[in-house]
């Protein structure tokens, strides 16, 4: 088995942080910037397990993390579908533009 | 819970301290809750119950007894610290053994490190003063930053002051439960209002109103505000709650006029009772006066010092609704606050040059340690003063018998051995005592010395304003508008005695021209409130200069080396001079309100309990063998005389206080005479006068038990044996040796000289007083005559305070009127609804407008930041984010 090192781990993670970013930044569908947001949440799962696997020093906390933020998605998700659907009610919209009520 | 006070006995004093706090608080506490549940009164329920528990309309008494228990117990707790301290010391503990029983402090803000360092270790990095140390071999310097700290520290001065004011505040506590009596009723009468409002319409003076510039608000009370209350005298007015701005505050509404029809049996100005709020203000004073007194650093003595002075001013203004009593607060509290700019002052230095205000350490910082790791050293105890050489930071010692401009600091944590090795001066007066390289990191510096002398002035300063010297005195007298209790607390064991406790607990800090400062401002007020004293006819009033006049004792003692003598008169003069008080408190009540010394008389045959103490505290006072007075006045005199000896060119400073024993005797004796012998001069007071009940007058026989005895010892009849005195002999700072050494030795061999010349010049005052108002021999009348002059000069306070009052007073407010006038516009009517300002509008106004219009137009170009579109703020987190790994990576590559 090929030992690949660190530094490919972080450059995905680093990868997928900046399209989730990107997503966040373009889309007006309040589902895709939701979509966005997992991804930005997966890029730092994937940096606690790389660092898990390659820093002695975490090889519990690292883990430990990651399976925390799979839960914390879970919770989020639950929470911000729940926010959309009842943005939807109201506005009958998902576009995140519309949402703009509490503007300075 | 043993145990804890076994390893650290001084918890004790900590407690004792936070006793009569819990007092205030839980009195507060129920004042709160009853004003809360006011409202629910009338419907019920667990509130209106609960209101009607707390005392209903009436106020509650048993939140004052509370207070007293509370205060007894800390009384116990002081006594039994007292004398475990003092087996301690007999055991003859060493002297860091006892400083772990008998202190502690915690951090409070600390700046710098915050590990927990030894608490002095100088930080040398703070400052250029140090010696340089280029030594590449040094150590890493110990980092520990200044603290403020909150500590307390019994030595033998404290254990036994916290023992007097406990004691005695105990005592005045339990008298007050009887003579504030007139406060638990549901609507008390002040007819004093009454009689000075008419005073306050036609005119008065500006002076009044300058110094009381706004009434005084209703001190946070114990009892809550009585908020819209049923008595037909209030209407919807409710004195100084608040509407109370401005020049004339609104009197409440009377009924009928001055001369009213009084149609409901009201007469003069109603309000409710308010016994509760009395004794959490006692409670307060108590906790701040002990707070003091075991504190080991100046910040928290000075803050204790300003607790005491807004204690003293709700005090003294107690009966607020009269314009004399709040007046007297006001300026109890201005005049303090110009002796406290001066203590500030003090404490900055302290702070800045010497870098701690823990006592103890301020004490080794200035004065040269005994002996380092060499041997002993000859400036032991002493100010070393040195000069600056060419070489920055480096000081050497000036040829004999000149002084040099600075003064030499030594390490605060000298006891260790290896902060000590290589102390640059040893027994030679050639070597210079900059500190070789092989100092390590504990150095020398040297501050200015003028600026340790404004640092000892500054302090004393404080202690003249607190302790009532001239030139600030002039708020003692008036102080005497507050109840009599009051005047007991303030003028025997608290307030008045913080000033003289300071200057003896500061003691080694005082460069001798401070000190020689201390002892003349000492000679002058004793001699100025004693012939003050002789001419007045208001009993409290010759009993506050008559305690002015001995505080100058104190401090006359203090300034010519009689450190144990002034203390020991501080002690023994608080109880009888709280004898006095709470006498004079008595015969006031007995006299319903009567407080003029001309309508009184012959009213022994009818309150034979207090004539009698008071008796006593007058011997005591004037220095009658084998009174506590007598003992301690002794000292006094003899350290004067060693000191006048000593310094001939300074003879006065025995003189004056010798001609004061004897108007000493004059005035006391004048009081008791006038107002128990002799025919009744006022039948009215005389027939209605009556003892007080036992409430009051078993306080009185407890002092003057201990006013009689407290100062004894063995043998009884020789005046230097007190064992009070001998206690506070044992409490001598280390340095007082070096300081008085001489002094001290005449004082010894001259004693009985002093003795008997204070006792023969007390004998002559108390004659000439017995001639005069006893036996009458001579006319009074005919002597006023003959003085004439003088004693107008004396009936008018040495016009101290016409003097202040066209030198600071009259020049302040021209200078607001003529301001005032400046900023009217010409056109502005007097009755314009328009402020008449002019200038205002553009500077200081203009100033506070234009802050507020910028705040207001940032906002509002700020809010268009605020777009509500979700990937507008994404984009500005990424850039931002961006920007900054750029920084980051700028800084790293």
């Amino acid at each position: 088995m090929i030992e690949l090192g660190l530094p490919p781990f972080l450059l995905l993670s680093a990868f997928l942080f900046a399209c989730g970013v990107a997503c966040l930044a373009v889309k007006r569908n309040a589902i895709g910037v939701f979509m966005g947001v997992e991804l930005i949440l997966n890029a730092a799962n994937l940096n606690f397990v790389a660092f898990a696997r390659y820093n002695p020093a975490f090889r519990v906390e690292g883990q430990v993390f990651a399976l925390l933020v799979i839960v914390l998605a879970a919770a989020e998700a639950a929470v911000a579908l729940a926010i959309i659907l009842n943005f939807y009610n109201n506005h009958a919209t998902v576009d995140v533009d519309k949402a703009d009520e509490l503007r300075g | 819970m043993p145990e804890w006070f076994d390893t650290s006995p001084g918890r004790l004093y900590v407690v004792a301290t936070l006793l009569p706090l819990l007092g205030c608080a839980l009195l507060l506490l129920g004042g709160l809750t009853r004003a809360l549940c006011r409202p629910h009164r009338e419907r019920g329920g667990a509130a209106g119950s609960l209101y009607w528990l707390l005392g209903g309309d009436r106020p509650l008494t048993t939140g004052a007894y509370l207070a007293t228990a509370l205060m007894g117990g800390a009384a116990v707790l002081a006594v039994v610290g007292l004398v475990s301290f003092l087996g301690d010391v007999r055991s003859g503990l060493k002297p860091d053994e006892m400083a772990a029983r008998w202190s502690g402090r915690v951090d409070w803000i600390r700046i710098g490190n915050t590990d927990p360092m030894p608490p002095a270790a100088w930080d040398k990095s703070d400052s250029a003063r140090l010696v340089r140390d280029e030594s590449p071999a040094a150590p890493p310097v110990p980092q520990a930053g200044r603290a403020l700290e909150l500590g307390y520290r019994i030595d033998h001065l404290s254990a036994l002051m916290v023992a007097m004011v406990t004691v005695i505040g105990t005592l005045i506590f339990v008298f007050s439960l009887g003579y504030m009596r007139d406060e638990t009723k549901e609507t008390v009468e002040d007819h004093e209002v009454d009689r000075q409002t008419p005073a306050r319409h036609d005119g008065g003076s500006h002076h009044a109103d300058v110094v009381n510039p706004s009434p005084q608000p209703p001190p946070p009370g114990g009892e809550g505000v009585p908020a819209q209350r049923n008595l037909p005298t209030f209407g919807s007015a409710e004195p100084g709650a608040g509407q109370s701005v401005g020049a004339s505050p609104p009197f409440p509404l009377r009924e009928g006029g001055p001369g009213g029809l009084g149609g409901s049996g009201l007469h003069g100005f109603a309000r409710r009772g308010r016994y509760g709020r009395f004794f959490a203000y006692l409670s307060l004073f108590a906790f701040s006066m002990l707070n003091l007194l075991i504190a080991d650093n100046l910040f928290q003595v000075f803050v204790s010092w300003e607790l005491v002075g807004v204690c003293s001013f709700f005090l003294i203004g107690f009966y607020y609704e009269r314009p004399s009593a709040s007046r007297a607060a006001a300026k109890a509290f201005i005049v303090n606050r110009v002796g406290d700019a001066g203590f500030l002052v003090g404490i900055f230095i302290a702070w800045t040059s010497l870098g701690t205000l823990n006592i103890e350490e301020l004490t080794r910082r200035v004065r040269s340690p005994e002996r380092d790791t060499h041997g002993s050293l000859e400036f032991a105890h002493q100010l070393v003063r040195v000069n600056p050489t060419k070489t920055p930071n480096e000081f050497e010692l000036p040829a004999k018998g000149e002084a040099g401009s600075h003064l030499a600091l030594f390490p605060p944590l000298w006891e260790d051995p290896t902060h000590f090795h290589g102390l640059g001066y040893k027994r030679t007066n050639e070597q210079s005592i900059s500190v070789p390289p092989e100092q390590r990191y504990f150095d020398f510096g040297a501050m200015p010395y003028w600026l340790f002398v404004v640092m000892g002035a500054g302090i004393f300063l404080g202690c003249v304003g607190k302790s009532a010297q001239v030139p600030l005195h002039t708020w003692l007298p008036d102080a005497m508008e507050g109840p009599t209790p009051v005047s007991a607390l303030i003028h025997a064991a608290t307030m008045v005695a913080a000033g003289v406790y300071l200057v003896g607990r500061c003691y080694v800090l005082f460069a001798p021209e401070v000190l020689l400062g201390i002892a003349y401002t000492g000679a002058v007020t004793l001699f100025v409130a004693a012939t003050i004293a002789l001419v007045q006819t208001d009993i409290k009033r010759v009993l506050a200069y008559s305690t002015c006049s001995q505080l100058g004792y104190m401090m006359l003692a203090l300034g010519v080396g009689g450190w144990a003598a002034g203390l020991l008169h501080l002690l023994t003069h608080a109880f009888f001079k709280a004898l006095l008080f709470l006498g004079s408190g008595s015969v006031i009540h007995g006299c319903h309100h009567e407080q003029d010394l001309r309508k009184m008389g012959g009213l022994l045959t009818k309150m034979r309990i207090t004539g009698l103490t008071m008796l006593v505290g007058v011997l005591a006072i004037a220095g009658a063998p084998l009174f506590s007075g007598w003992y301690s006045k002794d000292q006094v005199l003899s350290s004067a005389l060693g000191y006048g000896l000593e310094h001939r060119q300074h003879f006065a400073l025995f003189v004056l206080p010798l001609l004061t024993a004897a108007m000493t005797g004059f005035y006391m004796f004048r009081l008791w005479f006038l107002a128990f012998t002799g025919a009744p001069r006022d039948h009215h007071v005389h027939d209605h006068a009556h003892e007080s009940p036992a409430v009051m007058t078993v306080p009185l026989i407890v002092l003057a038990l201990f006013s009689l005895g407290v100062a004894w010892g063995w043998p009884v009849w020789d005046a230097d044996a007190s064992a009070l005195g001998r206690l506070l002999e044992a409490g001598r700072p280390a340095a007082w040796l070096t300081m008085f050494g001489a002094e001290a030795q005449a004082a010894h061999d001259h004693h009985l000289t002093a003795g008997a010349l204070a006792l023969l010049a007390a004998v002559l005052g108390a004659g000439l007083a017995a001639a005069m108002y006893w036996r009458p021999k001579l006319d009074p009348a005919a002597v006023r005559a003959r003085a004439g002059g003088v004693y107008t000069f004396l009936l008018n306070k040495w016009y101290f305070d016409e003097a202040y009052d066209a030198a600071l007073v009259k020049p302040a407010v021209g200078l607001a009127f003529a301001s005032a006038a400046a900023d009217k516009r010409p056109t502005d009517g007097e009755t314009d609804a328009v402020p008449p300002r002019r200038y205002d509008v553009r500077t200081l106004d203009g100033l506070i407008t234009t802050a507020g219009q910028l705040v207001g137009a940032a906002g509002a170009g700020l809010r268009r930041a605020q777009t509500g579109r979700l990937r507008g703020y994404v984009l500005v987190l990424a850039l931002t984010v961006a920007g900054l790994l750029g920084m980051l990576l700028g800084l790293g590559g």
